[in-house]
């Protein structure tokens, strides 16, 4: 299992009710982490529909997950 | 004697005041309202004062001919309120010795009063759409004027922004799509800051549930259209700047023509099908757009410039989600400090860009968290499989129907439902309908090729275009008719 630190944004931190957490997880990309969060918080996008920022970049969802990092996952929004 | 009618000029009783026996000439000058402006028919015509702040700087103006030029007197009387075409707008006389000092100084008299006395006009264009309070000030302010505006002196003050910033700043153009919840912060800062010209475009009206974040507007706004009455009370904020209200959304076919004279468009709207729409045909003209969007407490910002090299909006969002999945303010909920808090960084972010800041947000997107206030810095790279790379964006065929939603629903899976109306009914309706496919009039005709191998639903506003998009497939056997009164079907605006 990994440690990862999770923030939410917009739509999906109105999902969980929090804006992050840290949690324990057996996922071996993001897209597998999201995946695992959507099914737990019902988050209306699939893992096509949204990005993952780890530190100052945007990456790749099938990228593998390391332990102990800091990400956020960002769906698109246009509220104004 | 500088002096404001509301009642239309009579130059004789004008020239009267100026009887005087020492007089050997009296130069007048009349300022007529002409029936075109910048190519356009202007209908009528509107001219409004902040007495006695008009009068006050008329007078000084007056006082400062008397000291410049050898003139005995001189009178001015400028018409407010609706006037007509060929009505007189402004009367100047100068009476003085010679006609030489005469002429000069009116020619200077007329020419400061166009830049310095706060008097606008509002025009009326025979052509519809929009209408255009002109600063006569911001009409002529050359560029000096803008920079020694003792409004400015604490920006103008800084070092790294100064005389120079603030002429950039004079002489921009902008569009701002949207006078809402990030759209009145943003206007109240860059026309404070003294952009030259400002075009505003939005098609609602103020409603009691803006106000809390909406705050250029008050309760005696209610029902006004929010173009409108966010030009009215700009241009009290800062009478030296050029506004332009147009009280439309903007729209596939109409948001080119907006875009074609500004340096830079901020898109202050509020859903999808506006977001791509603007980015889609900003991002084709070359046209900057400084991006917000909110949902509850948290926010993004970025501006698409194509010269950027950072990429458009859909190298980030290839497209939009599908309808229903993320809310609108509307749906989702708002607190007002954030759509607030954007509203302003997008102003910064403008005055950044238009003034050369080298770290304006071209190629980063800032996420924020109001709240907490946490901020992501994340930069941008073109994606070399987005559409963009292929060249011009071309829409996606867009979307809505007026449907019942459980019909439109039942059927999507099993029909092919069309929306044969035109692109600009759409804009406003619910997400449900927007999943539907559009085939505006002109692609009526390749309609059976495109389709034909399902079942087709035709949906229009009232079933006179149906029949006529039957009639041009050669009315195919098997048609079906039915229809829904409007009123059940929950059409408006976010």
């Amino acid at each position: 299992m990994k440690t990862v630190t999770i923030s939410y944004f917009a739509v999906l931190r109105e999902c969980v009710g929090n804006s992050g957490e840290t949690r324990q997880t057996g996922a071996d990309t993001f897209r597998q982490l999201y995946d695992e969060l959507r099914q737990e918080y019902r988050f209306p996008l699939d893992s096509a529909r949204v990005r993952v920022a780890i530190g100052e970049r945007y990456g790749d969802m099938d990228e593998e997950l390391p332990d102990g990092i800091t990400l956020t996952f960002i769906p698109p929004v246009a509220g104004g | 004697m500088f002096k404001l009618s509301e009642q239309s000029i009579d130059p004789a009783a004008c020239a009267e005041v100026l009887a005087n026996a020492r007089a050997g000439a009296l130069v007048t000058f009349e300022g007529w309202v002409r029936d075109h402006n910048d190519g356009r028919p202007v209908e009528a015509l509107e001219y409004e004062a902040f007495d006695p702040m008009a009068v006050a700087e008329g007078e000084k103006l007056l006082d400062a001919a008397r000291e410049r030029f050898a003139i005995l007197d001189v009178h001015v009387v400028h018409k407010t309120g609706p006037t007509g075409i060929g009505e007189r707008a402004v009367w100047v006389g100068v009476t003085a010795e010679h006609r030489q000092e005469a002429f000069l100084a009116g020619r200077w008299i007329m020419d400061e009063i166009k830049r310095q006395v706060p008097i606008w006009k509002k025009e009326s264009y025979a052509d519809g759409g929009s209408s255009e309070w002109v600063n006569a000030a911001g009409e002529n302010m050359d560029q000096m004027d803008a920079a020694a505006n003792p409004r400015y002196m604490r920006q103008v003050r800084m070092k790294d922004f100064g005389s120079e910033g603030q002429l950039k700043l004079a002489n921009a153009k902008i569009l701002v799509v949207g006078a809402g919840g990030l759209g009145c912060p943003a206007l109240q800062y860059l026309a404070a800051a003294g952009i030259g010209y400002i075009r505003i475009a939005d098609g609602d009206v103020v409603d009691v549930t803006n106000l809390h974040r909406q705050i250029l507007f008050g309760n005696s706004d209610l029902g006004r259209n929010k173009a409108e009455a966010a030009a009215g009370h700009l241009r009290e904020l800062n009478p030296h700047i050029s506004l332009q209200a147009v009280a439309d959304s903007v729209y596939l076919d109409s948001l080119p023509g907006l875009i074609r004279d500004v340096d830079l468009v901020l898109d202050c709207t509020d859903g999808f099908e506006s977001k791509y729409m603007i980015a889609d045909i900003c991002w084709n003209a070359g046209v900057p757009v400084v991006q917000a969007s909110v949902h509850q407490y948290d926010g993004w910002l970025q501006i698409i410039d194509p010269k950027a090299g950072a990429g458009c909006y859909r190298c980030l969002w290839p497209e939009a989600p599908p309808a229903g999945c993320v809310g609108t303010c509307a749906e989702a909920g708002v607190i007002g400090v954030t759509p607030g808090t954007l509203g302003v960084m997008q102003a910064a972010q403008t005055i950044a860009f238009l003034t050369g800041h080298p770290d304006a947000l071209t190629d980063a997107t800032l996420y924020m968290d109001v709240m907490s206030g946490r901020t992501q810095r994340i930069p941008r790279q073109a994606n070399p499989s987005c559409i963009c790379s292929e060249g011009p964006i071309v829409q996606e065929e867009t979307l809505n129907v007026l449907l019942p939603g459980n019909w439109a629903r039942e059927l999507a899976g099993k029909a092919t439902v069309l929306d044969i109306r035109e692109p600009r009914e759409r804009i406003g309706n619910p997400d449900w309908i927007q999943e539907l496919p559009n085939v505006p009039r002109s692609e009526w005709g390749s309609i059976l090729e495109r389709f034909e191998k399902r079942p087709i639903i035709l949906c229009c506003a009232a079933g006179v275009r149906t029949r006529a998009c039957l009639a041009m497939m050669g009315n195919p056997d098997g048609v079906y008719a039915w229809s829904k009164s409007i009123g059940e079907i929950p059409i408006g605006h976010h």
